[in-house]
């Protein structure tokens, strides 16, 4: 359950002190008094009210170029009835897949039952590290909410980020943040139902990020 | 409230954006804003209006502070005025653009904002049975817990000024917090209700 929600209870329908806490970092935050806490971060995570805007073009281009197969790839394997979500990468105005390094990658999700968060990896395909965009250097994870539409992820991932080549992203969703163990053992779980009673999404794409 | 009113030192610090300042701006007009928040928009149900979400006024509280936090908005403030009078501008015009895109109603907000009750839970802050669920298992917190249940949920202090009353670290407050998260997540899971929690 989302910490929001039990503080909300725990408050009896105040704004209870965890809230106003998080109220007044977020507000320092969007007004630029302090930096997000992914600035410290190698990998370069992006967010805000324009990505909304950003994003709302990428789903149009994505969703009149995304070959069937692609999606087909991406829709979750079964798990919990309503859990049929679909989640994918890409960048505005390009190709299924394809990336620039001056791009920003998003996460879109649709069709998601359940309110959840979004944990995300890339593997690159030659073989080599995996690299981490959420959950975040705190255990934190974007949240997703229960929704039929579209919606993308409050954060992208400046793609040069990445080094230029082939990768393949995956992306579990989940009722709890989880861990990096969990999310492992999640993506790579035959299907949804053998992945835990807490994923609400799991998929996988490919995505090639250009110099 | 003259927050700045005598105090140069302080207005230069909070237009240069010095957080210890800025907070303790946030921490002053808070009740304020929430004040505006709860009465300036409500829910559009069938059978009328009804309160917002305590999720949906926390958004707006934060928007409201955000846009009164920009280097714009701190450097427009003259400091010659009081400072509440110029937040409620904010407020109301953030309040009424939040309102309208989340498809709320936009509510007139009376000009004595001191005739407004003060910001207070609403009275049916979930369903029935999750409230009870809720009520008993704060009745049946352990002292240690109820203590910050207390400081932080009822009084909804800062977590410094809880840590501070309670005599423990600021860690070791989170973790406290978390077990009573915990708690009544289990509570409610076991009655069947997790599901009916938003």
């Amino acid at each position: 359950m989302r910490r929001d929600a039990l503080d909300g209870l725990l408050g009896r329908g105040r704004l209870a002190g965890p809230t106003r806490d998080r109220i007044l970092e977020g507000a320092l935050r969007d007004a630029e008094i302090v930096r997000p806490r992914w600035y410290r971060r190698k990998i370069l995570l992006w967010g805000s009210p324009v990505l909304a805007c950003a994003a709302a073009v990428a789903l149009f281009v994505a969703v009149k170029v995304t070959p069937d197969g692609n999606m087909r790839d991406m829709r979750s394997k079964g798990g919990e009835p309503g859990d049929r979500g679909i989640v994918s990468v890409e960048c505005a105005g390009r190709a299924a897949g394809i990336c620039a390094a001056s791009d920003l990658i998003l996460f879109r999700v649709e069709a998601v039952a359940r309110d959840g968060f979004l944990a995300a990896y890339a593997e690159p395909a030659a073989g080599g590290e995996r690299i981490w965009f959420f959950p975040r250097a705190d255990g934190s994870a974007p949240a997703v909410r229960a929704a039929e539409a579209p919606q993308v992820a409050g954060e992208g991932v400046i793609a040069r980020s990445l080094a230029p080549g082939r990768y393949r992203v995956h992306l579990v969703v989940s009722t709890r943040p989880l861990s990096k163990p969990e999310i492992l053992a999640a993506s790579l779980a035959a299907s949804l139902a053998a992945s835990g009673p807490d994923v609400i999404v799991i998929g996988s794409a490919p995505l090639e990020v250009t110099p | 409230m003259p927050f700045f009113r005598g105090r140069a030192d302080r207005l230069q610090a909070f237009r240069a954006g010095e957080r210890s300042v800025v907070e303790e701006v946030y921490w002053s007009y808070l009740p304020l804003v929430e004040k505006i928040v709860r009465h300036g928009v409500r829910q559009t149900i069938a059978s009328g209006t009804s309160p917002v979400p305590a999720s949906d006024v926390a958004d707006a509280v934060q928007e409201v502070f955000a846009r009164a936090f920009r280097e714009r908005a701190r450097l427009a403030y003259d400091g010659i005025r009081d400072y509440g009078p110029f937040l409620t501008t904010i407020a109301r015009n953030v309040v009424a653009d939040w309102g309208r895109r989340r498809g709320h109603a936009v509510v007139e907000i009376a000009v004595d904002l001191d005739n407004l009750p003060s910001p207070m839970g609403e009275q049916n802050w979930a369903e029935e049975a999750v409230m009870q669920i809720v009520e008993r298992y704060i009745s049946e917190l352990p002292p240690e817990l109820r203590r910050v249940h207390e400081l932080r949920y009822t009084l909804a202090q800062s977590q410094n000024d809880a840590a501070q009353a309670l005599g423990v670290s600021r860690q070791r407050l989170r973790t406290l917090e978390e077990k009573l998260r915990r708690g009544l997540e289990r509570g409610l899971r076991r009655a069947g209700l997790a599901g009916r929690v938003k």
